[in-house]
């Protein structure tokens, strides 16, 4: 079908692409995401039913960071992709019916490549408990839905039973001694319908048996079609939000055992994950949450201690609850997963703490406040009442709710005499599904009822008046309403409360994509001023339009930094989750590392944020991993027995550098110069010539590892690679000093926002090419008689090193770009001197124009990737600049050379 | 009668649910507070009908805001809302006037009965 794109690598120049870019202009809408330079293929196969296998059509299926790549599969379930870049890619598959499915894929470098992908179908879920008719919990009873999905119910009562077809069945409870329950249920899609089945005993209560008919049981639906799909995506999104809080608070916890504010804040993270979990049916979400919770409140008590151990378990518990989530968010429902073993952790940890706890401070809650049975003279003219409470069997937290219709008595001015069960029995709800209150008042019956029944779950009340009694006098009681005055919050200043929205990003970038808009007519504008120059009796009106201009200009200056601002994030973001990573590293290598991070109020520009965090992994893992040496070695050279790890973030005019340093034993220059010899990378007489600055950038090759045993978190090299590539990527810089002994220190200097870069503007066969000025090392005029021919090929002297002079014309259309022995070459070589992608190179111009700030635009889906341009700009004059790819153009050209 | 419903919690999924089903029963929801402190400020600006108080909170936990709040406003219809485990709290916030409470994972239907005997309708 669309064959004549497949493998049409695309290096366009000149006018041809500046007329497209033309045409694109009014559909300039992604946001100016630079393209990377891997090859394109073709992502073709079929979306199919997990269950049935056959495929399903109208599913949209969409490559994650490239929107625009995308199609709906046809009615067999097959689709079609064209031009994806290799490596590694999301597809975000969708359809109704179907669980939305993000499936990661590694497209290698093949001109076509088959995927299948299967969605599962949006399946109920019933859940609930199996009473007996006193309200205890039956285990093992048997719950067949269908006549085909069984579940058995566990020690508490409850039972599961997820993944089964939509609508209404059969359904049946047995359990030996008891009649067996039959009823009907409806099972809707994605929803959770919870019950609760109450089984009569089969033996009949003495004097009964004449009646033959045996009760069969009671289900009572709870929730029914709890539509759990419109609540996950919030779900997801808090459970994270907390996790990461977890992850981070432990850790400080772990420092920090008497910190109150983080044992509350990590106490409410699983408080409300249990909370979450527990609504939308996630079982062991819940469990697992609970009990780290009541870990939580044991530290909080001080009766569990904070350890290293204890931190261990409660993040591994964490990593759990991430597993759980992260297959909720893929399959829609929570995984099997075995969650007893940390259970069992956990609950180690909950016994110890119960042992240490002396004598049980926590008296009874209710107990404490609960006004003294004395005897009291009774009040006027009143009655003694009987009060039977009956509560709804549904009704949770019995004990509670029974004290709720004793205070709501006690607040009227109804004196409670005694209760039955007594209040100890009461508050530790061991009473059935009602209770008796002996109550004395002056109040009519009729109130009474209305009093009792305006508390919620009761579902009956029945009164009988026991006696009259004489007129006495009352006794108020107001110690109860003074102590509730006396113990009321403490007040703290109210601080003004931030007013938020939430923006999506997408329109943020659209703001952007207009105010570039902007800039661009306001160039315009003033070139028109400029024009008007020549009529001299428009001078006035010239004047006032340039006044004007200006103005617009310093408004849109503004707008534009407001719009930079609400895309700017704090880089704590990113660094937040790296105090957990750093520890793990440092205790499964068994070195002591503190990890101090700084500057993480620092903002950056949202899609920046994305491009460092694997770098920045990369960087910290090598740091504590290669970088800090064991405690022994340390001693052993004096240095302080645990080594330091700071990661920081400053902004520096225009960037934002970071800093990963550690006081490890620093870079072996000595090693670097060894390895570059054995694979090749420079001569022995190169090697020699080169300072031990130069040596260390050959960590950046691909494939460069001075560490010669690999170990799973870092090593291979591949990481100093990515942090180069993501770091030209976005216009930003690595520099790395490093002194032996004594440490090494990553610098990454990052621009403020993608959007906009200052830039060298050149002219190249007729076109004006932008090159980022992050690129750029100086411009040059370069004489002939100042060239030398090395190795056949056209090169200067720079700082005293030999500079390969290529033409930028030719690198553009991708052939051959230095100049050959016995070419002619020009009198004056325009030369600008480029460093990017480990390589130092003298691009040669027709002409260069000046400098300037300049608003990048993505070329627009239509032409897609290019390979060696960035993006484009439009000029003040309206001409269309395109934007060099200095890396990827000199990464090519070289590999090309060899 | 319809009632003018501030939810407080800090868990935007549980606003989320509480206000679904708060207004699919007819009840108008003015105002969501994510902590006790703000839902102090905004009881203030929106004097609600009844508030669903959650008990585990940054800032100011449930407990202090109904405190806070029926000191202003003896009158205050507050409801709790508790998870399993939380008896002694829940105690506690009706000692410091709330009204009723009602138990997570939330039921509709007794979600509604509460506000409905708190209004008093």
């Amino acid at each position: 079908m669309s064959s004549f794109l497949r493998g049409a690598k695309t290096y366009l120049l000149g006018a041809a692409v500046i007329a497209l870019v033309l045409l694109e202009g009014c559909f300039f809408r992604n946001s100016p995401r630079l393209p990377v330079t891997s090859a394109l293929v073709d992502l073709t196969g079929e979306v199919i039913d997990a269950q049935t296998r056959k495929g399903v059509s109208g599913a949209q299926i969409v490559v994650r960071d490239y929107p625009s790549r995308a199609d709906l599969t046809a009615s067999d379930g097959s689709f079609f992709i064209p031009r994806v870049p290799a490596g590694r890619q999301v597809l975000v598959v969708s359809v109704t019916g179907y669980v939305t499915r993000s499936q990661a894929i590694d497209i290698p470098e093949v001109p076509v490549f088959r995927v299948t992908v299967e969605l599962s179908p949006f399946l109920g879920k019933i859940t609930g408990f199996v009473w007996d008719a006193e309200g205890k919990p039956v285990a093992g009873a048997t719950i067949t839905v269908d006549g085909q999905y069984t579940a058995v119910t566990q020690a508490d009562g409850s039972f599961v039973l997820a993944s089964l077809p939509v609508g209404t069945f059969a359904i049946t409870v047995e359990k030996e001694g008891f009649v067996p329950y039959a009823g009907e249920v409806e099972i809707q899609a994605a929803s959770i319908t919870v019950v609760k089945v109450v089984l009569e005993s089969q033996h009949l209560k003495k004097g009964n048996d004449k009646i033959g008919k045996k009760k069969s049981g009671r289900m009572i639906i709870l929730v029914e079609g709890f539509d759990l799909n419109r609540y996950v995506g919030v779900f997801l999104e808090e459970v994270e939000e907390h996790i990461e809080n977890l992850e981070e608070n432990l850790v400080q916890l772990e420092r920090e055992p008497d910190n109150q504010d983080l044992v509350q804040s990590i106490f409410r993270s699983f408080h409300t994950i249990k909370g979450s979990s527990s609504s939308m049916g996630f079982q062991r979400m819940m469990e697992l949450s609970h009990l780290m919770e009541n870990l939580l409140d044991g530290v909080r008590s001080k009766s569990i201690a904070v350890t290293p151990s204890l931190v261990d378990v409660l993040l591994r518990g964490v990593d759990l609850l991430k597993n759980m989530k992260d297959t909720v968010a893929l399959e829609g429902k929570e995984p099997e997963v075995d969650i007893q073993h940390i259970t069992e952790n956990l609950k180690v940890f909950l016994k110890r703490g119960e042992e240490a706890k002396v004598a049980p401070e926590t008296t009874a809650p209710i107990e404490r406040k609960e006004p003294e049975e004395k005897e009291v003279i009774a009040p006027a003219s009143r009655k003694e009442y009987l009060i039977r409470v009956y509560l709804t069997l549904e009704c949770s937290m019995k004990g509670v709710r029974s004290y709720l219709v004793i205070n709501r008595l006690q607040e009227n001015k109804v004196e409670v005499i005694s209760t039955n069960p007594p209040l100890a029995d009461l508050e530790s709800e061991r009473f059935g599904q009602s209770f008796e209150i002996v109550a004395k008042a002056t109040l009519p019956e009729e109130e009474i009822r209305k009093m009792v029944e305006s508390v919620a779950e009761v579902e009956k009340v029945e009164i009988e008046v026991q006696e009259e009694l004489p007129e006495e006098k009352v006794e108020v009681k107001e110690e109860e309403e003074k102590e509730i005055v006396s113990t009321a919050g403490q007040k703290k200043a109210a601080k003004s409360l931030k007013k938020t929205v939430r923006v999506d990003v997408e329109r943020l970038d659209a703001l952007l994509n207009l105010v570039g808009e902007l800039v661009i007519d306001r160039a315009r504008l003033g070139d028109t001023i400029q024009r008007l120059r020549d009529f001299k009796e428009l001078s006035h009106f010239r004047d006032l339009l340039s006044d004007t201009n200006t103005h617009i200009g310093r408004i849109i200056n503004e707008l534009q930094m407001e719009i930079m601002k609400a895309r700017m994030l704090p880089l704590a973001e990113v660094f937040n989750r790296f105090p957990r990573m750093v520890r793990d590293i440092a205790r499964n290598s068994g070195k002591e590392v503190d990890f101090v991070v700084q500057g993480e109020e620092t903002e950056l520009d949202r899609s920046l944020l994305e491009e460092i965090t694997d770098p920045l992994i990369h960087l910290l893992r090598n740091a504590v991993d290669h970088g800090i040496e064991s405690r022994e070695e340390r001693i052993a050279q004096g240095k302080p027995p645990r080594g330091r790890v700071l990661l920081k973030a400053y902004q520096e005019e225009n960037s934002v550098v970071i800093m990963v340093q550690d006081d490890g034993r620093g870079l072996d220059t000595g090693k670097i110069r060894n390895k570059a010899l054995r694979l090749g990378l420079a001569s022995q007489e190169e090697l020699e010539k080169m300072s031990d600055r130069e040596v260390m950038e050959f960590i950046f090759y691909p494939g460069f590892s001075t560490n010669d045993q690999v170990t799973d978190v870092s090593g291979r090299g591949v990481g100093m690679d990515i942090v180069r590539r993501n770091m030209e990527r976005v216009n930003g810089q690595v520099r790395i000093e490093s002194e032996a002994g004594k440490g090494t220190t990553f610098y990454l200097r990052l621009p403020l926002t993608l959007a906009i870069i200052r830039a060298l503007l050149v002219q190249v066969d007729g076109g004006i090419y932008s090159i980022p000025l992050a690129d750029v090392v100086e411009i040059e005029k370069v004489k002939r008689e100042n060239t030398y021919w090395v190795n056949k090929t056209l090169t200067a002297l720079f700082r005293g090193k030999v500079l390969t002079l290529l033409r930028l014309k030719d690198l553009l259309q991708s052939k051959k770009a230095e100049y050959f022995e016995g070419e002619e070459t020009p009198e004056v070589l325009y030369t600008v001197v480029v460093n990017a992608a480990r390589a130092m190179a003298g691009l040669v111009v027709d002409e260069i124009i000046g400098e300037q700030e300049i608003v990048i635009k993505s070329l627009g889906s239509y032409i897609g990737d290019v390979r060696g341009l960035s993006g484009a700009t439009i000029l003040g004059d309206g001409r269309v600049s395109l934007i060099v790819d200095v890396p990827s153009l000199l990464w090519k050209n070289f590999q090309m050379g060899g | 009668m319809p009632g003018r419903i501030m939810i407080v919690d800090d868990a935007a999924f549980m606003r989320m649910m509480l206000k679904d089903i708060l207004v699919k029963n007819g009840y108008e929801v003015v105002a969501e507070a994510s902590n006790g402190k703000e839902a102090v400020l905004k009881y203030d600006e929106t004097k609600p009908d009844l508030v669903t108080m959650d008990i585990t909170m940054p800032e100011m936990d449930g407990i202090s805001a109904v405190k806070e709040i029926r000191k202003k406003d003896p009158q205050a219809r507050i409801i709790m809302c508790s998870a399993m485990g939380q008896q002694a709290m829940v105690v506690d916030a009706i000692q410091a006037g709330a009204r009723d409470f009602v138990v997570k994972p939330f039921k509709p239907d007794r979600v509604v009965e509460a506000v409905k005997k708190v209004l008093g309708n």
